[in-house]
C-alpha cells in the first residue's frame, strides 16, 4: 500500500510547517530525516491523518489519510515518552486496541501478540512510570502494530535506545519490513537509521530537499564541497601540488596526511589522478571524510554555503 | 513491490463504530480517577453524605419519630421527599451539596483526566486511531459525565427509590415518578456543564495547580462577585452571575418547584446563561483539540 503527498502544504496561521511536497512511499523502510523544527512531525501527522493539508492530499492507497477508513490502514507511534505513567504496558496496549475498534476478545488476544512480537511479554505487567526508555519505545511500537496495519509511521523509534535495544527494534522494523509493509521512519540523527532505511526522504525548511537511497543522493552531491583525507609519504609535497588546483579550496597539513577541502569533489579526483601520476608521489590512502549520512544531511539541510 | 506480492495481509476482524470508542475513553478516565487513593479522601466526603441523607429517611420512615422530631430532620438536611410548592425539595439539595464535592473532585482531577493529554503530548495516541477530535472531545466530556453522575444523579434515585422502599405501599414511586426524571434532567444539566467547563479549562490550563485555582476562584468569586453588585443595586438578576445559582434554578426549573416567584422569573435567564457559556466553551475545546501545538 503507497502513501502519496501530492503537492503538500500546511500552514499554522502563518506559519508553514510543510512546503508544497509531493512524494510516493511504497513498501520497505523509508527514512525520514531533518532537523528539530523542518517539518518531520507535520509531516508525520499529516501522515497520518491527525492534520489536514491546507494545500494539496495526503493518500493512503486511494483514500484521504484523514478519513476514517484509511486510518484502519496505518499504526502510528508518536515521538513522545511520558504516557499513561499509571497503566502497565498490557492495560495501555489493550486501551489503545479499543479505541482503534477490536472488540474484546479481539484487542486481549491481539495486545498478547503484540506484546509477544516487541518483546515486552514478560515485562507487561510492569508499570510505565517504571519503564525504562527502551521498555516505552517497545510499548509505542506494540500500539503502532495492535491492527497490524500495512503502514507504519514511526515518530523516533530509536531515540534513546541503548544499543542492544536498538538491535532488536531494528530487526523487528526489518521483519515488518520484509512482510511486505510500509514503514515510514522520522528521525533526527541519519545515522541511526541508515543501515535500516532502503531508502531516505530529507526535509529541511518544510521542503523535500533530497529523496532516494543514501548512495544516490551521495552521487547527487558530486559537484557538492568535500573534505578529503590523504595519507602520503611525501604530504608537504603533494599539498604544494595541490594547492595551485582550482578546484582546492584549503588544504590542511597534518603530521601524516593532507586534509584538502574541495569545491567540486568530480573535477577535483579527476586531476588529482593527473597531479599524482605526472609528478610521481606516492598516495597511502585516500577516503572522503564527510560523505556519510550525517554530512549529507548537514549539507543538504544546510544548504549551499 | 506490491503489498500482494509480498504476501501481506493485514488485520481481518470486525471493528466497532468509532463511537463506541470513547467508551473507552470513559473506562480509562474512571480507572485513573478511583485507582488514586488522595482522590477517594474526597468520594468519601461524598458517599458520607449520601449515608446521612440515607440514615435521615430510614429514621423518618422506619423509627417512627414524633412529627416535630421529623420535621426537625427535615429542616436540618433541607430534605422533603415529596416536596410541595414552596418547601425545600431534598433531592435539588441534596444534589446541590454533592456537586461541591464533585466540584472539589473535579478541580484535583482535571489535570489527570484531560490535561496530561495535552502536557506531555499524547493526544497523537487518540487521534491517530479511527476516532477523530469529535469522539475524543465526547469521550472525555462522557468520563467526566460519569463521574458527576456517579456522585450525584446516581445517589439521589437511590434515595428515591430507598424512601420508596421504606414505604408501606408502592405509591411512593407511582405518584411522584416525576421526581425520578426530574432527578435525571438535573443531574443531566450538571453532567452537562460541570463537563463542559472542566474538560475546557483542563485542556487549557494543563496542571493541576492552574486549574485548582482558576475551578475553585470561578465559582467563588463569581458568588461573591454577584452578591456585591446585587446589594449596591437591589437588583436580583445580579445573582444570575453565580454559577452555583444558575445551576440551582435550573435544577428547580427541572423539578418545577420554586420557593419564590422571582425564582422562576429569572430561571430561564439562568438556563440561557450556561447554555451560552458551555457553547462558547465548546468551541474553544474544539478549537484547542489539535494534533499539533503551534509555538510562536
Amino acid at each position: 500500500m503507497f502513501l502519496t503527498f501530492d503537492h503538500v502544504t500546511k500552514f499554522y496561521g502563518p506559519v508553514i510547517g510543510v512546503n508544497n511536497v509531493s512524494c510516493r512511499i511504497g513498501p520497505g523502510i523509508t527514512g525520514l530525516f531533518g532537523a528539530n523544527g523542518a517539518g518531520k512531525s507535520t509531516l508525520m501527522k499529516l501522515a497520518s491523518g491527525q492534520l489536514r493539508p491546507s494545500q494539496g492530499t495526503v493518500a493512503v492507497g486511494d483514500r484521504r489519510a484523514w478519513s476514517t477508513e484509511a486510518k484502519r490502514h496505518f499504526g502510528y507511534s508518536p515521538d513522545i515518552n511520558s504516557f499513561y505513567e499509571e497503566m502497565t504496558g498490557r492495560e495501555f496496549i489493550y486501551v489503545m486496541a479499543r479505541l482503534y475498534g477490536l472488540a474484546k476478545a479481539d484487542a486481549r488476544a491481539r495486545t498478547e501478540e503484540v506484546l509477544r512480537e516487541v518483546g515486552m511479554i514478560d515485562r507487561a505487567g510492569r508499570r510505565l512510570a517504571g519503564c525504562s526508555h527502551g521498555m516505552r519505545q517497545r510499548v509505542k511500537l506494540g500500539q503502532a502494530l495492535i491492527n497490524d496495519p500495512p503502514i507504519l509511521l514511526l515518530d523516533e523509534p530509536l531515540s534513546g535506545i541503548d544499543p542492544g535495544g536498538r538491535r532488536e527494534i531494528s530487526r523487528l522494523l526489518l521483519e515488518q519490513g520484509e512482510k511486505g509493509k510500509t514503514i515510514l521512519i522520522s528521525s533526527h540523527i541519519l545515522v541511526e537509521t541508515e543501515n535500516l532505511a532502503d531508502s531516505v526522504l530529507i526535509i529541511a525548511r518544510g521542503r523535500i530537499v533530497a529523496s532516494g537511497t543514501l548512495v544516490e543522493i551521495r552521487a547527487l552531491l558530486e559537484d557538492r564541497p568535500l573534505t578529503v583525507e590523504i595519507v602520503s609519504d611525501d604530504a608537504r609535497q603533494l599539498a604544494a601540488l595541490l594547492v595551485a588546483e582550482p578546484d582546492v579550496r584549503g588544504i590542511e597539513l597534518r603530521p601524516d596526511s593532507l586534509l584538502i577541502r574541495t569545491r567540486n569533489p568530480g573535477r577535483f579526483f579527476s586531476r588529482f589522478n593527473d597531479v599524482v601520476a605526472s609528478n610521481q608521489v606516492s598516495v597511502v590512502k585516500l577516503q572522503t571524510l564527510d560523505g556519510g549520512a550525517d554530512a549529507v544531511f548537514n549539507y543538504l539541510q544546510q544548504g549551499p554555503r | 513491490m506490491g503489498i500482494n506480492n509480498a504476501h501481506y495481509y493485514g488485520w481481518q476482524g470486525k471493528l466497532h463504530s468509532p463511537w463506541i470508542s470513547t467508551l473507552s475513553i470513559v473506562r480509562v478516565a474512571l480507572l485513573q480517577v478511583f485507582r488514586r487513593k488522595s482522590y477517594w479522601v474526597v468520594i468519601g466526603l461524598g458517599v458520607f453524605q449520601f449515608l446521612s441523607f440515607w440514615i435521615v429517611i430510614y429514621a423518618i420512615t422506619q423509627a417512627r419519630l414524633p412529627a416535630n422530631a421529623q420535621r426537625d430532620l427535615y429542616e436540618v438536611f433541607g430534605f422533603s421527599p415529596s416536596p410541595e410548592p414552596g418547601e425545600e425539595n431534598g433531592y435539588i439539595a441534596f444534589m446541590q451539596q454533592q456537586s461541591v464535592v464533585v466540584m472539589i473532585l473535579l478541580a484535583f482531577s482535571g489535570s489527570l483526566l484531560v490535561g496530561s493529554d495535552f502536557r506531555m503530548k499524547s493526544l497523537p495516541f487518540y487521534l491517530s486511531r479511527r476516532i477523530d477530535r469529535r469522539h475524543y472531545i465526547v469521550g472525555k466530556l462522557l468520563a467526566v459525565s460519569a463521574i458527576v453522575s456517579l456522585l450525584t444523579t446516581v445517589p439521589a434515585l437511590l434515595l428515591f427509590l430507598e424512601y420508596g422502599m421504606f414505604t408501606p405501599s408502592v405509591g411512593y414511586w407511582r405518584e411522584n415518578w416525576g421526581i425520578a426524571v426530574s432527578v435525571l434532567a438535573y443531574g443531566a444539566v450538571l453532567c452537562a456543564v460541570l463537563s463542559i467547563l472542566i474538560v475546557t479549562l483542563s485542556a487549557y490550563l494543563q496542571r493541576v495547580a492552574p486549574i485548582a485555582i482558576t475551578w475553585s476562584s470561578l465559582f467563588v468569586l463569581l458568588i461573591r462577585l454577584a452578591s456585591y453588585l446585587q446589594d449596591a443595586t437591589d437588583n436580583n438578576y445580579w445573582y444570575l452571575l453565580d454559577p452555583w445559582r444558575d445551576m440551582r434554578l435550573v435544577g428547580k426549573l427541572c423539578f418545577g418547584v420554586f420557593l419564590e416567584q422571582e425564582e422562576h422569573d429569572i430561571a430561564a435567564w439562568a438556563a440561557v446563561i450556561l447554555a451560552g457559556v458551555c457553547a462558547v466553551c465548546l468551541v474553544l475545546l474544539v478549537r484547542r483539540v489539535r494534533a499539533v501545538d503551534i509555538v510562536e
